[in-house]
Parts: C-alpha cells; sequence; structure tokens
C-alpha cells in the first residue's frame, strides 16, 4: 500500500479550493453547513470515511471526489442520521439541502440488509473506518438505486490502484497513513466482499420471519431467524422473553441454523410461553432523500448529492407449551378373598397428579379371570378372560387427584367350582388426552386381585338312606260332599220318578 | 176329561221338583268327580313319607340349579335343585325337581367321581319319579342303554336295581365314586303301603 500512497500524491490546498468552488456553485450553499470533505480539512467528525483524492478523481475535467463514508449531518432533516452520499461526482451534501418532500422509500434487498447488518454509529473513525469505505462502496455500486453518477463507479480496489486516497483528509491523518494502508484498506475489501457474499446469501425478497418453538424434550427453546427462502440469517440480535421457565439466556444472536436456548421449567407440569423479538432487522427497502434540487433539469455537478439510510423492523415469534400431567393410579377392591358364591365386587380406583379440573376421557376400568392365581405383569396375559369394561365418568378435582368407585361386579355361584381357585383382577387405565398423559395399571396388582376358593362341602362318612318316598292323603280333603249330595239328589230325584208312574198307574 | 185333570193336579209340581232334584245332582255329581279328578292329579294332598322337620330342610341349603334332567326313554323332563344330606338321610323337600347331592360323591366336577340325585316317587299319583319305575312289575323303568342328560352332560345307562331302604346305606354298589359316574336314586313304589325299597340307576357320561 505503501507504493501507492507514494505514487498518488495529495494536493490539499488544491482540494480546499475545489471543494470551496463546488460551495460556492451547490443550491445548497446557502446553508451555512461544511460537507464532509470540507469539513474532513477542518476537523469536523461529520464524514467517516475518506475520499478519493480530488485532483485525479476529475473525469471532465473538473476537480472532485468520491465519498466512502458515512455522512452525518448537524442540521435539518436528517440531523444526526447516518447517511450514505449515491450521486458520485455531485456535490457533498448538507443537511439543509434535504426535506420531507425529497424522501422516499426504495426496495433495494441487498443495499438495505447490508444497511442494517453493518451500518451502525461509530465514534471511534480510526478502528471503524473500513467498515464504512466497505458499506459506501455497496452503496455507490448498487445497481437496486438509481444513481446520478457523473464519476465513474468504482470498487475500493480500483481506487487504491488508480486514482488513490485523499491524504490529506483529516480522518486518514487522524488514524496516520501507515495504518490507513496497511490495517483499514485490507479490512475494507475484506468486509466489502463479506457483505456482499452476505446480502446475495440471506437478502431474499427482504422479508424476514422469527421463528420460535419449545422443544419439551431438550427443555429448551429453539430460535431461528429465516429470511424469504426459507434460509437462516445469522448475525441479528434478538430477545428471549420466557414464562413458566428460566432461561439460560435472554440476549440471542441469531445463527446459521436454528439457536437452542436451554430452559430450566419451573413446574413439574410446565406450562410456558416463549417469544423472541429479533430488532434492528432490514426492511428490504432504504430510505432516499433527495436533495432540494433533485428535479433541476440541467443539474451538473453542482447539484447536491442525493443520500440513502437504512430502515430498520423487529420480527417477533412465540410458542407454548402446556405440558402434561402424568396421573398415577392406586386402586383397592372391596374384598381379596372370596369363599363363598355368589358375591360381589367392587374396585376403587385413586388417580394422583391429574390435570386439575379436567376429564379423564375414555378411562376404563377392565376385569379379568385367570384359572388359580394371578401373577402381576405389565400386559395382560393372552389366557386371561375379559369378563367385564367399566367405563366410569372420571373428571380430575381441582387438587389434581380424584377417587371413583367401579359397579358392582357379580361373581355367580357356579364362577368358582368347590375345591377349584380362580382369580378375577380390576386394570385401571385411559388413554392420552388433551393434557393427560396415558396411564394403565399393571395386570394383576395385589390391591386389585380378589382369589376366589369356595372349599368342597364337608361329606359325611357314612353313606346315607334314601327317603324318596310319598303318598297322597286321601283323608286329609274330607268327604267330598258334592259326590255325595249329587248321588244323594239324583236317589231323590228316581224315588219320586218312581212312586210319581206307581200312583199314576193305580190312579188309572 | 176335567175330572182327569183335576185328579192328577199333583203331577206337575212333582215333575219340577224331580227336575230340580235331577238338575242339582247332576251339578253336584259333576263338581264332585272334578273334585276327586283334580286331588288325584295334584300334589295339595300328597305327603312324604317321612317329611324331614324344618331345620333339616334349612341344612339341606337347596339352591336351583340350572339345565334340566332329563330320561327320555321313560318321558321324564323336570328341573334341578341342588341339596345336603342331612344326618345321614337324603331326604328331597320337594316332589317334582331332581335333586343332585351336594355332600356325596363329587358332584361339582363330574367328570373326577359319581354325581348322585335323587327325586321323588308317590304312591298313588303321577309325580316325575314315578316315571322310573313301574309299581305293577316291582322294578324300574328304566333299561340298560338309554339315555340321560344332566344339565349339560349326557350319560348312557349301565345298570338298574332295587336295593332294600334298609340296606342301601351299606351297598358299596351304590356309593362308589368313580369318574363320570351318575347315579339316580328314588323309592319304588307298592300299590299300597309305604315303599320298601329303592331303586337305583346307574349310568356313565358319554
Amino acid at each position: 500500500m505503501r507504493h501507492l500512497r507514494r505514487r498518488l500524491p495529495v494536493v490539499g490546498t488544491t482540494i480546499a479550493l475545489i471543494a470551496g468552488s463546488t460551495l460556492l456553485s451547490s443550491p445548497a450553499m446557502a446553508a451555512p453547513e461544511l460537507g464532509p470533505q470540507l469539513s474532513a480539512y477542518e476537523g469536523e467528525p461529520d464524514f467517516t470515511g475518506v475520499t478519493t483524492n480530488p485532483e485525479t478523481d476529475n473525469q471532465g475535467g473538473v476537480d472532485n471526489a468520491t465519498m466512502y463514508g458515512a455522512y452525518i449531518p448537524s442540521s435539518g432533516v436528517l440531523s444526526g442520521s447516518r447517511v450514505w452520499c449515491i450521486d458520485r461526482g455531485l456535490t457533498q451534501p448538507m443537511g439543509n439541502g434535504y426535506d420531507e418532500g425529497g424522501r422516499s422509500s426504495v426496495e433495494a434487498p441487498e443495499l438495505a440488509y447490508i444497511l442494517a447488518k453493518w451500518d451502525e454509529p461509530r465514534d471511534d473513525q480510526a478502528d471503524q473506518m473500513a467498515h464504512d469505505m466497505a458499506i459506501g462502496e455497496h452503496v455507490h455500486s448498487s445497481d437496486e438505486i438509481d444513481h446520478r453518477d457523473i464519476l465513474d463507479d468504482r470498487s475500493l480496489q480500483e481506487v487504491t490502484d488508480g486514482i488513490g486516497w485523499n491524504e490529506d483528509s483529516q480522518n486518514l491523518k487522524d488514524i496516520g497513513a501507515d495504518a490507513f494502508y496497511d490495517d483499514v484498506l485490507p479490512k475494507a475489501y475484506d468486509l466489502s466482499a463479506v457483505m456482499g457474499d452476505e446480502a446475495a446469501k440471506y437478502a431474499g425478497d427482504g422479508t424476514y420471519k422469527a421463528e420460535v418453538a419449545i422443544d419439551e424434550d431438550s427443555s429448551a427453546a429453539v430460535v431461528s431467524l429465516v429470511n424469504s427462502e426459507g434460509v437462516s440469517v445469522p448475525g441479528f440480535d434478538g430477545e428471549l422473553t420466557v414464562d413458566g421457565a428460566k432461561p439460560e439466556t435472554t440476549e440471542i444472536t441469531s445463527g446459521e441454523s436454528s439457536v437452542e436456548v436451554p430452559l430450566e421449567f419451573a413446574d413439574e407440569v410446565p406450562d410456558i410461553s416463549v417469544s423472541v423479538t429479533f430488532s434492528g432487522l432490514p426492511t428490504g427497502s432504504v430510505t432516499q432523500w433527495n436533495p432540494k434540487d433533485f428535479d433541476a433539469d440541467d443539474y451538473d455537478r453542482a447539484s447536491l448529492q442525493a443520500v440513502v439510510e437504512g430502515q430498520e423492523t423487529t420480527a417477533q415469534a412465540s410458542d407454548s407449551y402446556q405440558g402434561l400431567y402424568t396421573p398415577k393410579v392406586s386402586s383397592q377392591v372391596s374384598v381379596t378373598e372370596i369363599t363363598e358364591l355368589p358375591a360381589k365386587v367392587t374396585d376403587k380406583v385413586r388417580l394422583d397428579h391429574c390435570a386439575p379440573g379436567e376429564d379423564i376421557e375414555d378411562a376404563k376400568v377392565e376385569v379379568y379371570a385367570e384359572e388359580g392365581t394371578i401373577t402381576q405383569s405389565e400386559t395382560v396375559p393372552e389366557d386371561a378372560e375379559l369378563l367385564e369394561t367399566f367405563t366410569p365418568d372420571v373428571t380430575c378435582d381441582e387438587d389434581g387427584t380424584v377417587d371413583f368407585e367401579t359397579d358392582e361386579l357379580a361373581l355367580d355361584a357356579d364362577f368358582v367350582k368347590p375345591g377349584e381357585e380362580k382369580s378375577v383382577t380390576f386394570v385401571a387405565s385411559a388413554p392420552a388426552s388433551e393434557s393427560n398423559e396415558a396411564f394403565s395399571h399393571e395386570y394383576g396388582v395385589p390391591s386389585e386381585t380378589v382369589e376366589i376358593a369356595v372349599p368342597e362341602a364337608d361329606k359325611p362318612d357314612d353313606n346315607p338312606v334314601v327317603k324318596t318316598g310319598a303318598y297322597v292323603d286321601s283323608a286329609d280333603g274330607g268327604p267330598n260332599w258334592n259326590l255325595v249330595g249329587g248321588i244323594g239328589l239324583l236317589t231323590v230325584a228316581g224315588g219320586l220318578i218312581f212312586g210319581a208312574l206307581r200312583r199314576h198307574k193305580t190312579g188309572s | 176329561m176335567s175330572a182327569r185333570i183335576f185328579r192328577d193336579w199333583w203331577s206337575v209340581p212333582v215333575a219340577v221338583v224331580i227336575i230340580a232334584l235331577i238338575c242339582a245332582g247332576a251339578w253336584m255329581l259333576t263338581q264332585g268327580l272334578t273334585d276327586e279328578q283334580n286331588t288325584a292329579e295334584s300334589n295339595a294332598n300328597v305327603r312324604l313319607e317321612e317329611p324331614p322337620s324344618k331345620s333339616e330342610v334349612q341344612d339341606m341349603q337347596i339352591e336351583a340349579l340350572d339345565g334340566d334332567f332329563q330320561v327320555p326313554s321313560v318321558g321324564l323332563d323336570t328341573g334341578l335343585e341342588t341339596m345336603s344330606e342331612v344326618n345321614g338321610t337324603i331326604n328331597p323337600p320337594g316332589l317334582r325337581n331332581g335333586y343332585v347331592v351336594r355332600n356325596h360323591g363329587t358332584p361339582d366336577h363330574p367328570e373326577r367321581g359319581t354325581t348322585f340325585v335323587a327325586i321323588h316317587s308317590v304312591q298313588g299319583s303321577n309325580a316325575p319319579g314315578n316315571k322310573l319305575i313301574d309299581v305293577d312289575a316291582g322294578e324300574p323303568t328304566v333299561e340298560k342303554g338309554e339315555s340321560i342328560t344332566l344339565q349339560d352332560h349326557s350319560y348312557t345307562v349301565t345298570d338298574s336295581y332295587t336295593v332294600s331302604k334298609n340296606d342301601i346305606s351299606g351297598d358299596d354298589r351304590v356309593w362308589a365314586d368313580e369318574p363320570g359316574r351318575l347315579v339316580i336314586l328314588t323309592c319304588l313304589q307298592r300299590s299300597s303301603g309305604r315303599s320298601a325299597d329303592n331303586v337305583v340307576i346307574e349310568a356313565i357320561a358319554d
């Protein structure tokens, strides 16, 4: 770089004269403010970079220069803002040369990305000049905005290798020529390349979306910032707001892939909401400020330059997670041993740690039977016989518990033959619901199992006699008066008939 | 003519009385015969030869059983109950059903031992148990090879015979406890007097 500096002699007095003549011919000459080139000579901190050598950057025979840095007006509508000149060779901007009438928004996704990502307040020109020189290069070269260039568009490298830099610039003097050529310029080349690569890769159509999701398995908030093409956009700061958990950090920076922020759940059953807000994001557009003389038909290098400034916006996303309650089931049958049949059995079931006030949907208690005794197991054995399925309506109480009892299970007299043994067991279960995880008691839990063993009848030692005889007790009913009376009446009637016939014969 | 009519004036009321007597007598005779028939057909006046006491009946723990008791060859088709022998006696309290004796043999597991079924027969009546006996011949009506159904088990008769009531408790043929064996017990009625013998019908599960 040294050879460039030597090859490009600086004539400070000439620049001052040129700048002065330019200012006099500018439409904004009435303004008391001085432009960046002059300010550099007079030590005013309203320009953050360095210009080209005005003696050699003079196409057309009129001396001027190209600004590679941000201009910070101290008056007018842009007072305090960092703006960037876009018209090579036109007069350096002055704060009072702009008003709201010249303001417009220009869609320029890549330039907007560069400004949002890299344009930030810098008070140390020496260390950070490289950033603003690189940004200035992209502003000048951007084909997303219109330019009224008089001077040719050149890259930083082309300036360095050709017309050279204004070594009378106060900013260059502040950091020293050696540092400028050995450190600032190489860094500016690199940064410019990085900015161009990033803009091409991440700007997309200029829209960005924040994403956040709670990963309950890893207990983390997974955050990302993506562009219109779904590509993760790194390097933008976001703030995490979390309720119901303690995040490892609330300050995050987007990465080339999702960023996981570990969460420490506050409750056993987590109820978490997470939101993330990325700020300082590009909008996809830049604000262009045209000078008051922008529409002059015969603008020339005396016309004031138009400038652009970055726009910023935010993107927000949120997610929530309601953990599931994990009901713990315990139960007790009304009787654990039965020696006489028929009998009835119920099962009292208790659930702990269920979702307060929520229905336990599709809860059921199945009853199985097996010959002999039952061995506890996680699943129901294939040879177990399903006797009954109770489907009680169960709602968890506000304290997260609930007790319920099944209807009676009737065991008939012949359910178990005397001398044999059989067992029944109750199995309470429910599928997962909106607020509760699925639960199922194991098969054959002792407190839910009834052993039924009816002893055989005692058998007498001796054989019995058999008394299976009966008889009709004819004396028990007394005389059959109807039969006796009927016979008597018919006998009397017969006697009367006989007597009447005899008298009739005798009389005749 | 008029003198004759005057002389037979009494014939009209006598005829009326005779008709009334005939009607009343015929009605009473019909009723009487119906009563006799009903008495013969019902159990209203049937008495057990040796009725058990109330406490004995309680100790028998009578319970109804599902299924039928059928001996198709003699037209027996009746219900079943179960009872326990009490005080060394099998004495069913009912007249129509067969009674599976709970505490003799192996009635809960018919395939493992003998099931004993007792049923009453009634002298001078037609109780279901009477179908098993031929009073005039003094022997069982059921013969070897005939079928018996008890609940959901089928049996084939292997023997039938009579045993004196005094000897039956000591007759090991009757009380043998053998797999799949069925023994039906009733009384052999006589034309007159109380029964002196039991009828034993043995069968084996098919």
